[in-house]
């Protein structure tokens, strides 16, 4: 069973549980569990759980209607479901922290022990404290995080606005466009304050004690990894730590939102979001990563950036943003136009090419054909060019239109097999044909504007979710009427402030970072399992989530902690060539309707591989490449605390805390005892047992989570 | 347990102990396919007591030996369908052919029953005491999520929301823990 259509049948069957399902919706079910056995099954667990739970609780077994049974034990099971309140035992999350186990783990491979102290990082998707050990065999194995590892869900309620009340099922389907009169969306600090003050509240609504303040260890590193894509240096650290301007984050935010890496850093994001990150494809990646980049780099609008990619014209390699189309232009364009969608809007149209929408009934095939049909002009052609230097005749791929007033409406196949047309509309406008315009362009002018809102509503939700890690949906790009939005005031008040700004996508960010909420830890403080979106909850935003790093932020912090200048790294050329090859190891490309990509990138053996003896791994720790490492080693003047502490400064961007230290004080002494034993030269000795004591670092998951 | 054997000696129409005994038993897995059948919960408390009445009025024909649960659900069946016909003018209800796939397949599949239901029992114990309360209260006598909401004083749909995530959760902890006990 796919989990889309396991989502799906929950849904339903808990419609028809609660008595809310509509006659569609029971259709819609039979249909389901009709198709497939296993749905069925899934079906029939569902409803005899209902009906334990109903039967035991509702103590059905004493209204028995025949007469002659009355008073009669009704149970074969002695036992109710509902055992007697005896619920004294506490299942408090478990502290255990992964990166600490991984990180034993590790280091028992190279004989060094290190005590990683459990509380340094976020707790993993909650685990319950179980007396049956088979129960906690088959949960502590997270990481293969299939929808079945969830344990437990601790059960938020919602805030009291319900997407699913049908009078919020209009056209523009996001959160109700209350007039958030009261505050002047042009103001920054109002902003920032609009946000704490959502938030805020829900948490008062519910109870929740937010996270303490991340300490400024955790937040320099958290800035940099989000914003710069890449761990600070740890001169950067010291220079944060020793600032004692109350300022000190918000200047920071500014200067790293100025940066060059900053808009590399999103430009690389960018890049990958619009044609994926393998290089199969036959286009200029560099190109339109390059386009990208000064987009970011002048902070051009986002309607401005979108409006261009839409609309460019010419060859891969002399238009950046002809590559976007130049990419999903296959198959008729149903790429494209899932794609336009998915990324731009957050929809995820791709199913209405062939049927209706399953859950969002409003959502025909017309509309997916509609949009498709503004592609029908646009065209790649094939043009050998004469390379003015060689001489040699290179063949371009080059993106143009040809302009007619008489337009060819796009041909589909409804589910009877009906052949339908679709003429190019959209935000409710039907568009004609002109003599001089492109279609698109013209769809861009309806698609990059006010006239269609779901472009700031996708935007913010899509940046939010950068940031924080969680989106205010459940899937960043699955929004519609169907999708609960966590807090929609919040991204009504957040589009709109975007809007009034002019698109700003930097000041944008600029409110997020500067929130009270992405200020705080990403430990969570006691009692606050009811922010749980790890384990399939509703995100509260009360602490810091943490992320893993994407490929590009490891191998940007990779680089960094073997002491390559970050100038470096953003300097196209070499350092872009190099990354993108190593990128190709993870990224496979899928030539489907949608275009997409497969990835090992997600702790596969090729991923762990890479992180235990990969080149990067080994050039970070290689006393004559690496030149953090070498520095600290031979330095003379250093103390082996000073060493230890600079080590894991380098590699986690914090110093170790005591027990820390003491642990690892000694492991480092006995493996020096163990190296000069077998008649290594102390000084050998010592290189060696520094460099595996920072390969332990670069191998333990903190490093490569941003917490 | 208790019976009354005085009236099943002196009265030959009345079923014996065994009957009573079977038939006590199979009432909640009778209920929970009437149940998977119907979808709500009072349409199939109905159709329980109607098909129980049969079930009494029919005892007679039951051979000893047989299968008494078998026995019992073709007639719950039947009581389906006959409350369906009854019921033409509602239109939420499901199709026959969908009533039937069901019916066949509850049938097929209790060998886990008896485990499922006990590690409901563990899987309760490991809800926070929020949802805990939450699911307790859903489950009351008479009660229904929709007044659970007003009067918890929420809006139905995030009280239906809760009880789906509970739901689901609980429905993954079982299956969890029956694979483990499968597999041991």
């Amino acid at each position: 069973m796919r989990t889309h259509t396991r989502h799906e049948l929950l849904k339903l069957t808990e419609a028809v549980i609660e008595d809310y399902a509509t006659q569609e919706d029971y259709a819609r079910l039979e249909a389901i569990v009709l198709s497939d056995p296993e749905c069925l099954e899934f079906y029939l667990k569902h409803l005899e759980l209902h009906g334990n739970l109903y039967w035991d609780a509702a103590g059905r077994g004493h209204s028995l209607s025949i007469p002659e049974s009355d008073g009669m034990e009704t149970e074969s099971s002695p036992k109710a479901v509902f055992p007697q309140k005896d619920r004294r035992r506490a299942w408090a999350p478990r502290r255990i922290s992964t990166i600490a186990a991984s990180v034993l783990t590790l280091l028992a491979v190279t004989g060094i022990w290190l005590r990683i102290s459990d509380n340094r990082l976020a707790d993993p998707p909650v685990l319950v404290e179980t007396d049956d050990p088979r129960l906690e065999e088959t949960t502590s194995n997270g990481n293969d995080s299939s929808e079945d590892s969830i344990v437990e869900v601790h059960l938020p309620e919602r805030s009291p606005s319900q997407p699913q009340d049908e009078t919020l099922v209009n056209n523009s389907h996001q959160p109700q466009d209350q007039p958030q009169a009261e505050v002047n969306f042009t103001d920054d600090q109002a902003v920032v304050e609009f946000i704490n003050h959502q938030l805020a509240s829900t948490w008062n609504d519910l109870g929740i004690d937010p996270a303490p303040q991340a300490s400024d260890e955790d937040w320099v590193r958290r800035i940099f990894v989000d914003l710069a894509g890449r761990i600070p240096t740890p001169a950067e650290v010291k220079s944060f730590l020793s600032n004692s301007s109350p300022d000190k984050r918000t200047d920071l935010v500014d200067s790293l939102l100025a940066s060059r890496e900053f808009s590399y850093n999103f430009a690389s994001v960018w890049t990958n979001l619009l044609v994926g990150r393998s290089r199969e494809r036959e286009i200029d990646r560099e190109e339109l990563f390059a386009y990208l980049e000064r987009q970011f780099g002048e902070n051009r609008a986002w309607t401005q950036t979108v409006h261009e990619l839409l609309t460019a014209t010419g060859s891969a390699e002399e238009s950046g943003p002809a590559n976007y189309l130049l990419a999903h232009l296959n198959n008729e364009a149903v790429p494209a136009t899932a794609i336009t969608a998915r990324i731009f809007l957050c929809e995820q149209l791709q199913c209405t090419q062939c049927h209706r929408h399953p859950i969002v009934s409003e959502w025909g095939q017309n509309r997916f054909w509609e949009i498709n049909a503004f592609f029908q002009q646009t065209e790649v052609r094939n043009t050998l060019i004469t390379d003015q230097k060689s001489g040699e005749k290179i063949r371009k791929r080059v993106l143009t239109d040809e302009i007619s007033p008489e337009v060819e409406p796009a041909y589909y196949e409804s589910l009877q097999g009906v052949m339908q047309v679709a003429y190019p509309r959209f935000a409710g406008e039907d568009v004609t044909p002109e003599e001089s315009v492109s279609l698109r362009a013209r769809f861009a002018n309806l698609f990059a504007s006010e006239q269609n809102p779901q472009l700031a509503v996708a935007f913010v939700n899509r940046t939010w979710q950068q940031l924080f890690g969680f989106a205010f949906t459940q899937e960043v790009d699955d929004m519609g009427p169907h999708s609960d939005v966590s807090h929609p005031e919040l991204l009504s008040g957040l589009r709109q402030a975007f809007e009034e700004t002019g698109y700003d996508v930097r000041r944008l960010m600029r409110w997020i970072c500067l929130s009270d909420a992405y200020q705080l830890s990403s430990t969570a403080s006691e009692d606050s399992n009811l922010d749980e979106p790890e384990a399939g909850g509703i995100p509260y935003f009360s602490r810091m989530y943490t992320k893993p790093f994407s490929a590009e932020q490891l191998f940007n912090s990779l680089m960094i902690a073997a002491g390559v200048p970050s100038e470096e790294l953003t300097s196209r050329g070499d350092a872009f060539e190099k990354r993108e090859n190593w990128l190709q190891q993870f990224f496979i490309a899928m030539d489907n309707e949608e275009n997409s990509e497969s990835t090992t990138f997600d702790g596969s053996i090729t991923h762990t591989l890479m992180m235990i003896n990969g080149d990067l791994v080994q050039q970070a720790t290689d006393l004559n490449q690496s030149r953090v490492l070498r520095d600290i080693v031979v330095d003379p003047k250093k103390s082996e605390t000073d060493r230890i502490n600079e080590l894991c400064l380098a590699a986690l961007s914090r110093y170790p805390t005591e027990p820390e230290l003491e642990a690892i004080r000694k492991t480092l002494r006995n493996q020096i005892r163990l190296r000069t034993s077998q008649n290594i030269p102390a000084k050998v000795a010592v290189g060696e047992s520094l460099r595996d004591l920072y390969w332990a670092f670069l191998n333990s998951s903190e490093f490569s989570v941003n917490r | 347990m208790t019976t009354r054997p005085d009236a099943s000696l002196s009265n030959p129409d009345f079923p014996g102990e065994e009957f009573i005994q079977l038939f006590t038993q199979a009432q909640r897995p009778l209920y929970l396919s009437i149940l998977s059948q119907l979808g709500r919960i009072q349409a199939a408390e109905e159709v329980l007591q109607e098909t129980n009445l049969i079930i009494w009025a029919k005892s007679s024909q039951f051979e000893t030996g047989t299968n008494f649960l078998a026995w019992a659900r073709q007639i719950a069946h039947f009581e389906v369908m006959k409350w369906r016909q009854r019921k033409s003018r509602e239109k939420l209800m499901f199709s026959d052919e969908f009533i039937n796939t069901v019916a066949q397949q509850v049938s097929s599949t209790s060998e886990e029953f008896a485990m499922r239901q006990r590690a409901l029992e563990d899987c309760l114990n490991k809800l926070s005491d929020q949802d805990r309360e939450l699911i307790e209260l859903r489950y009351q006598p008479g009660n229904s999520g929709k007044e659970l909401a007003e009067a918890l004083g929420r809006p139905a749909n995030s009280v239906y929301q809760s009880l789906g995530r509970i739901r689901k959760a609980l429905l993954e902890c079982v299956q969890r823990k029956v694979a483990a006990e499968v597999t041991t």
